[in-house]
């Protein structure tokens, strides 16, 4: 590394800790403190540098997942840039950091303002450093226009929530999220809320929002996709949420209608999740599935708060809170885990992996406690907090009203078969990736990656183990946080939320303990000596191919046919001639397409570029042409007016 | 507690318990119950082969699905005892 690309360097890593340090200290003092809007340290920051800035409860919580993740997606990224160093210009990597450090302190930001122009210029700020992250590898095929996808989608996203923000503050000096409150007691919650839910659904991911997502994680860098998968959709959530506080009314419709978005969301995430062979889109269509399960929290939260079920919307929005954090944990996690895997084998297909046990231990146990705690397993987090969700969900039965007791019933449903196909997923995932053999051997052999790439593993491996064993640590904290910030008063009684989780943390220690104990006396039992390594099926018949294991398709074969009404999957194979003594050399690959982007943003674009060719007819190049256009517009303004039309 | 200690006690006798009776009624002799305790017994002092491409996973699976086993045990009801490990929502 030359000194001036360590400078840069350097220049990250120390604004990049210092903003964490500042924001941490104003967050954690945030949290702790009594009151919603208050801390001494940010008093002091109100006073002397701008008033604007607002960290309540909520904003500190996100803060604090956002910090987390960016310091080991920043430490990750120093080994994982290595390679690029080389073959990239060097104000590429300098203008990489840069706005790696800028979009720190843009999603710092972004939970602070509640000032309307200063939240969209931090959130535009976001987006387009969030943009030269995702193009940093530009030179690879389909980068750019994933990058550019994202961009355009993202302002899409920007103007829905320009126009709330505006529609809900007319007759206000400023436009602001404050001004909420009195519009939404004045008027009806229901279509701004929608407007919204759009815009920032747009950075979530929710079905139909989506179709940037798969495209723009696999582009990015693994550290980047990290990051933005983790906090940066997140901030979509969280602007869900900032708006959910401020709801008065159509409650109940909100809520059942976020409570079948989310579940479609969720659904279709794993659904897709399970058909893809490029490791990282399928991390990104489970980031969709995971907004699935937060957004089923939030509207469990709102319809809870509606019928005024308080274990039903304090639980609903705590599981939403806690999965959000668990979800930046160990997606961050699963990110780096395949980044080292691409960083190794140069290439995103699972198909060419294989045997990475043996060679990658540490990535692949770091994948693997991230694949269990992702599936919703107990001992690790992900079990906690769906296991809130669930709760929630059990409580909302007991109301009596037919249509959404529907809904909540279907929802559940939803969430056991997302669970249980995420399961599948990520069997799929690391048996094939990390078990077994290379199905092509490998041109040069993986090897373990840096040290620093396992150390930003191990950090947010230990919150996810922490959260998953010792969850009746967290949750009073986290009941009380939710309930000061959804401002939910009541009590939640001790035998049905405190009690179980008790027991939960019981039987997740039992269950290590009781492994431990088990190999131990296996251990001591089994000789030492009688242990042999010997080749698969070795029975006199030792020459077992590699090709013959499963591949990514094949072990979802019975999936694929399942679910082949929903998500067209194709695979191109040529049958033989029949004059074809011998067979020839066959290509044989599996896709599938995701319908909702071809049918939602490739048909109209197609439509209207056909539209805009068509027209350019018009441009000759010619004079007269242009002239004779001009008298005809001229004649056409004439005769309106005359015939008083316009 | 009683049902984790009948639990432990059952698991040991139920199978030959089974295969005796089932002996018994076809007419046969069958092996006593302790059978498959001395068939484990004898299966513990072979040696193992593993294949030269399992990694740890292969190793650790079986004491994990024992453990989950036991702990999964320790939540279901038997004969009326309440189980050590129960609270709402225990059938997630």
């Amino acid at each position: 590394m030359t000194p001036r690309r360590k400078v840069a360097l350097s220049f990250a890593g120390i604004s990049i800790f210092l903003v964490t340090i500042v924001s941490s200290i104003v967050s954690i003092n945030a949290l702790i403190s009594a009151n919603t809007d208050s801390g001494s340290f940010l008093q002091f920051i109100q006073a002397n540098i701008s008033s604007l800035i607002i960290c309540d409860k909520l904003s500190a919580f996100f803060i604090l997942i956002i910090d987390f993740t960016v310091v080991s997606g920043f430490l990750y990224s120093i080994g994982y840039l290595k390679p690029y160093l080389k073959n990239k210009p060097e104000a590429w990597i300098k203008l990489h950091y840069l706005a790696l450090v800028w979009l720190h302190a843009s999603m710092i930001m972004v939970p602070l303002f509640r000032n309307g122009f200063w939240f969209l210029t931090v959130w535009e700020i976001m987006t387009l450093s969030s943009f030269i992250l995702v193009i940093f590898d530009f030179d690879a095929k389909g980068t750019l226009k994933a990058g550019l996808s994202y961009l355009l989608q993202m302002h899409v996203g920007m103007i829905f929530i320009l126009g709330a923000l505006v529609i809900s503050s007319k007759g206000f000096k400023s436009v602001s999220f404050n001004n909420l409150e009195s519009f939404f007691q004045n008027n009806s919650n229901w279509p701004v809320f929608l407007l919204f839910f759009i815009g920032f659904g747009l950075k979530a991911g929710f079905f139909l929002l989506h179709t940037w997502l798969p495209d723009a994680h696999p582009a990015a860098p693994s550290h980047v996709s990290g990051i933005m998968s983790g906090v940066m959709i997140k901030l979509g959530i969280y602007g869900i949420l900032r708006v959910t506080t401020y709801l008065v009314n159509d409650l109940a419709a909100i809520g059942i209608t976020v409570i079948v978005l989310s579940a479609i969301t969720g659904l279709f995430g794993v659904m897709m999740a399970i058909l893809q062979h490029d490791i990282k889109k399928l991390l990104a269509y489970h980031s969709i599935e995971n907004i699935g399960i937060i957004g089923l929290g939030i509207g469990l939260g709102i319809y809870g708060t509606a019928t005024g079920n308080i274990m039903v919307s304090i639980v609903g929005y705590a599981g939403a809170l806690l999965h959000t954090l668990n979800h930046s944990l160990f997606k961050s996690l699963l990110f780096y885990s395949a980044g080292s895997v691409i960083n190794q084998l140069h290439t995103r297909n699972v198909n060419k992996m294989g045997g990475l046990m043996r060679l990658m231990p540490y990535t692949a146990w770091a994948f693997l406690i991230g694949s269990i705690a992702i599936s919703g397993l107990p001992p690790f987090n992900g079990f906690i907090s769906e296991f809130l969700i669930y709760t929630s969900l059990f409580n909302g039965i007991g109301n009596p009203e037919f249509y959404p007791l529907i809904v909540i019933f279907i929802a559940m449903l939803s969430l056991v078969l997302i669970g249980g196909l995420a399961l599948l997923c990520f069997t799929k995932v690391f048996s094939i990736v990390f078990l077994g053999q290379p199905r092509t051997g490998y041109d040069e052999k993986p090897v373990e990656v840096k040290k620093i790439m396992i150390l930003s593993k191990v950090l947010p491996v230990v919150p996810i183990i922490l959260i998953g064993i010792l969850p009746f640590l967290i949750i009073k904290p986290l009941m009380s946080l939710t309930g000061s910030i959804f401002g939910i008063a009541g009590t939640i009684p001790d035998v049905s939320l405190y009690e179980p989780m008790k027991f939960v943390s019981f039987g997740a220690v039992t269950l290590l303990l009781l492994v431990l104990i088990i190999l131990i006396i296996r251990a001591l039992v089994v000789n030492r000596n009688r242990i042999h390594v010997g080749p698969t099926w070795g029975c006199g018949y030792t020459a077992v191919n590699a090709k013959q294991q499963y591949t990514a398709a094949s072990f979802i074969q019975e999936y694929a046919a399942l679910t082949k009404p929903l998500i067209k999957t194709g695979f191109s194979n040529l049958n033989y001639n029949e004059d074809e003594l011998f067979p020839e050399k066959r290509e044989f690959h599996t896709h599938s397409d995701d319908f909702i982007k071809s049918r939602l943003i490739f048909k109209p674009a197609d439509f209207i570029i056909n539209l805009l060719r068509r027209a350019a007819i018009f441009q000759t190049g010619r004079l007269q042409h242009y002239i004779l256009y001009l008298l005809l517009f001229l004649l056409l303004i004439f005769l309106l007016t005359f015939l008083k039309l316009i | 507690m009683v049902a984790l200690v009948l639990v432990i006690i059952t698991s040991f006798v139920f199978t030959g318990l089974i295969i005796r009776t089932k002996s018994i009624v076809s007419g046969r002799k069958g092996p006593g119950i302790f059978q498959p305790v001395k068939n484990v017994w004898v299966l513990l002092n072979k040696g193992i082969v593993y294949s030269g491409i399992s990694g740890p996973i292969t190793r650790m699976a079986p004491v994990v699905v024992l453990a989950s086993i036991v702990v999964a045990s320790l939540m279901v009801p038997v004969a009326g005892f309440k189980p050590l490990i129960s609270f709402n929502g225990d059938f997630i």
